[in-house]
């Protein structure tokens, strides 16, 4: 149940129309209904795995009560252990298992061992990489000493499988989402109209520029033997486009329907187009993993290598990212994508420029032209590492390089699909980066309360509407969904 | 040592690290209100307290920090558990 | 404060959005189209019918009823799979009562694939609307003639038909289709067998197959109570495409419909896969015949059929 269906659209007004009506009573009430609404959404996906995320919920319960409870360091560690190994070994066993096996088997193979094991027909449970990440969190706060455990069971099974932000993200700390769990939401009108101006930005992003972008892109890299040098350019350009705009809008969506429940849920992309270096890129881009995989990866590893100076910062970065990559998928491709990411900090952190100053871009209309060939220089090199994400195998991706590197490149570019498709998916992309880039001090795209005439407002409301209705791209499922 | 004379010491090492010098220290000071000062530069200033005052932080403490007030703090704590204790005991 | 949000959510979006749809889904309605049609030409003509074909595309633009000197019907729709097929043939059952053969054309793919599951399965909406099939009557999607396409479509399509006439009725009068005779011969023919082929290789599935297997028996066991000959036909296609095909997709295919054929003795299976007689200017592309593969499709069809007796010999 994505989103942007039909039956999203009848399953979050009926759910609405009670949250506030009905089940309003008390903080309780509000709970048990919210935790109703959470499972009800899950079984719609999928069912199979409900009695996973009900179990994973109680052991991380229990487990974060025990921890602030015991007095010894060593059975408090061991718990924290207990509650890793349940996290990181479901998340390994559902989503790495056949991925490790296959590359234990080639590697056995390259000396002459031919091992056969056979590999699982194993279904990704949904959501589990986010509420794994969630869980794991909490225990490790509890753990630092941040945050309490709470006793409410609804509370924390709630926090676990809040719906909105349960397929794919953001990742909520409960540090921020326990204590509004606690207390009883009140409907605000002006937190709800915005909320429906995020919601219809992320439609505009995912149904518009995502599915028309995947037009395009399925169009490059499905023929990409066969074209100029330049279409694969346009290729990889499109490319990082669509999962900009997918993955954003349906970030803008989930934190609009928890605004709309009356919950504030963490940003997750600050308009990473307009990074002016990689730094900055991975600060703005996913921020829920990036800060996670910071406070529980990151920082933990640069504190241990910190005596070796600028190498151990490196590798704790190289280490970082490549986690991250491998967040995304067990794929080689990722690992990759990931160990890019890592080398792009190098020149920043032997140049010592990372903690320079940043030059922020100011209010003005337009950027400086050194700010500019900053952010293209900067989404230029990522938009070169997502055709990692695009392609099957390493192989792929190095062809897809390859053929970039040609003569060809100076050619005009060649997209075999319909010509009106083409112009309106570039039309409505730089529509989307010049709006982006005069909110970019906002919380989201489409926030517009500045403006005082309500007509005005409602014309561009019923604008993007007409937009979306005529439009539309060709479903596409979400991207993300499956990580 | 004095709160007051590690304040100054410590702002040094910052500006030194972070080559930013707009920025006043106060107690409240917070990540967020320092150009610069993010998480990979966090772990340099922290080398560069630890090789300045000579004293060895442990991860938990750090992950406790809230600002510079914390830091200033823990800094205080460690170089007077240093005269307390001095190496080898 | 939640009723002030409420009512200018209702007011200013819900209902505007729900009269436009409301617009649209009538006006589309009432375009004619070939789901429509055929359904209405059964519903007057079945009593009288002799020969009735039904399957996907490769029927569908294959058998010109035309030229059968029977009173035939072709009432193929593309990517209609063995569900609709029997869902169609149920619906006339009782009316016919001068039908002497159903033609079911078939591919190596007919028995594990659904329009479901294809990526054609926004044509299921056509058969709740317009045949008034029940398999998916509660589900919003399958019920909207506009649904599944954007509003640029859907408004270029009502402006095609109430400005332009532009009707989507792309059969003739005996159902055949003739979208391909408007056109002429797909471009870069010899590609389209290896990506015909390619498309219509399916992860093979027990459950599907076992589906599909039941829906043929139930079809044949209709077609025996009341005398009707089946024909499980394997339409011509070009060697690009034949030679690209999953091999044991198509034997293992091949070796049900012979099955079929010998334990039934009302079903006859003709396989013209490879038939020499069909030429390059046969073909629109490697699997589709065009107007003059099907007439001559048809045209042997006709004779076959004389030499069929009502029981296997």
């Amino acid at each position: 149940m994505v989103f942007n269906s039909l039956k999203f659209a009848a399953f979050f007004v009926v759910f609405f129309l009670l949250y506030w009506l009905i089940f309003n009573r008390n903080n309780k009430i509000q709970n048990l209904f919210f935790l109703l609404g959470s499972y009800v959404f899950y079984c719609w996906w999928d069912w199979r795995f409900l009695a996973l995320i009900i179990g994973s919920s109680l052991v991380n319960y229990l487990l974060g009560i025990y921890i602030d409870k015991s007095e010894n360091e060593k059975r408090r560690k061991f718990l924290v252990l207990l509650g890793l190994i349940q996290g990181l070994g479901g998340l390994l066993f559902f989503k790495y298992f056949n991925f490790f096996i296959d590359t234990f088997i080639s590697a056995f193979s390259l000396i002459n061992i031919n091992l056969s094991i056979h590999t699982l027909n194993i279904i990704l449970p949904l959501g589990i990489s986010f509420y794994t990440f969630r869980a794991i969190s909490y225990l490790l706060d509890i753990d630092s000493g941040k945050i309490k455990p709470t006793t409410d069971w609804v509370i924390f099974f709630s926090y676990i499988a809040f719906f909105p932000c349960l397929t794919a993200g953001p990742i909520d700390r409960a540090k921020s989402l326990i204590p509004q769990l606690e207390k009883k939401r009140v409907f605000d009108y002006s937190h709800a109209t915005d909320a429906m101006r995020q919601i219809l930005w992320g439609l505009f992003k995912k149904v518009v520029i995502a599915d028309n972008c995947a037009t395009c892109t399925n169009a490059i890299f499905e023929n990409y033997k066969t074209l100029p040098a330049s279409s694969l350019l346009f290729g990889a350009f499109y490319f990082a486009i669509q999962i900009y705009s997918d993955f954003s809008g349906y970030s803008d969506m989930a934190i609009g329907f928890s605004r709309l429940l009356g919950f504030n849920v963490t940003k997750n992309f600050n308009f990473p187009i307009f990074a002016q270096n990689i730094s900055e890129f991975w600060q703005k881009w996913h921020i829920s993993l990036t800060s996670w995989m910071t406070d529980y990866v990151f920082t933990p590893l640069s504190f241990i290598f910190r005596t070796s100076g600028k190498s151990g910062l490196i590798l704790s970065i190289l280490i970082n990212f490549i986690l991250i990559g491998l967040w995304h998928g067990s794929n080689w491709t990722f690992i990759l994508f990931g160990f890019l990411q890592g080398c792009y900090f190098i020149p920043l952190v032997l140049n010592g420029t990372l903690n320079r100053k940043r030059v922020k871009e100011g209010t003005h209309l337009l950027p400086s032209f050194n700010e500019f060939l900053r952010m293209a220089g900067t989404f230029t090199l990522v938009m070169l590492t997502v055709v990692l994400f695009r392609s099957e195998t390493i192989g792929q991706a190095f062809s897809y390089y390859q053929a970039i590197i040609s003569t060809s490149l100076l050619s005009a570019p060649k997209i075999p699909l319909d010509k009106a498709v083409k112009i309106v998916t570039i039309i409505f992309i730089i529509i989307m980066i010049i709006v982006e880039w005069l909110q970019r001090d906002k919380e989201h795209g489409l926030d517009i309360e500045n403006i005082k005439n309500s007509f005005l407002r409602l014309s561009i409301y019923y604008t993007i509407i007409a937009v979306i209705l005529i439009f539309a791209g060709q479903k596409v499922t979400f991207i993300y969904a499956q990580f | 040592m004095e709160r007051n004379e590690i304040k100054k010491e410590v702002k040094i090492i910052f500006v030194s690290v972070l080559k930013n010098n707009n920025f006043e220290i106060s107690d409240e000071l917070t990540a967020n209100d320092v150009d610069g000062w993010d998480s990979l530069s966090h772990m340099v200033i922290v080398t560069e307290v630890e090789k300045h005052f000579d004293i060895k932080f442990k991860l938990k403490d750090l992950n406790k920090l809230n600002n510079i007030g914390n830091l200033i703090d823990l800094v205080a704590l460690k170089t007077e558990q240093k005269l307390i204790l001095p190496d080898g005991l | 404060m939640l009723s002030r949000f409420i009512k200018k959510v209702v007011y200013l979006f819900i209902i505007p959005v729900l009269i436009l749809c409301i617009v649209l889904e009538y006006s589309i309605r009432r375009i004619p189209n070939d789901y429509y049609y055929k359904n209405k030409w059964l519903s007057e003509n079945s009593g009288n019918l002799q020969i009735l074909s039904l399957g996907a595309s490769n029927g569908y633009f294959g058998i010109n009823p035309e030229f059968f000197t029977k009173k035939a019907f072709n009432a193929a729709h593309i990517s209609q799979s063995m569900n609709y097929d029997l869902f169609i043939f149920n619906k006339f059952l009782p009316s016919f009562d001068s039908l002497q053969y159903l033609i079911l054309p078939v591919t190596e793919s007919t028995l594990i694939s659904s329009l479901e599951t294809s990526d054609e399965f926004w044509r299921i909406k056509n058969y709740t609307i317009y045949y008034g099939c029940e398999y998916h009557r509660f589900e919003p999607q399958y019920n909207l003639a506009f649904y599944g396409d954007n509003l640029f479509s859907v408004l270029s399509r009502i402006s095609g038909y109430y400005l332009h006439g532009n009707s989507e009725l792309y059969c003739n009068k005996f159902g055949f289709g003739l979208n391909y005779s408007f056109s002429k011969k797909s471009k870069d023919w010899e590609r389209s067998g290896i990506l015909a082929a390619r498309r219509h290789k399916k992860e093979s599935s027990g459950k599907l197959f076992n589906e599909n297997l039941s829906y043929l028996n139930q079809l044949i066991e209709e077609c025996h109570k009341k005398d009707i000959v089946v024909v499980l036909l394997i339409t011509p296609a070009w060697h690009s495409y034949l030679d690209n095909i999953d091999i044991k997709q198509l034997e293992s295919t091949l070796l049900t419909y012979k099955h079929m054929a010998e334990e039934n003795n009302n079903v006859r299976f003709i396989d013209m896969h490879n038939d020499k007689r069909f030429r390059e200017k046969d073909f629109f592309d490697a699997d589709h015949l065009d107007e003059f593969g099907a007439k001559k499709l048809t045209l042997i069809l006709n004779d076959t059929l004389k030499t069929l007796g009502n029981t296997n010999p």
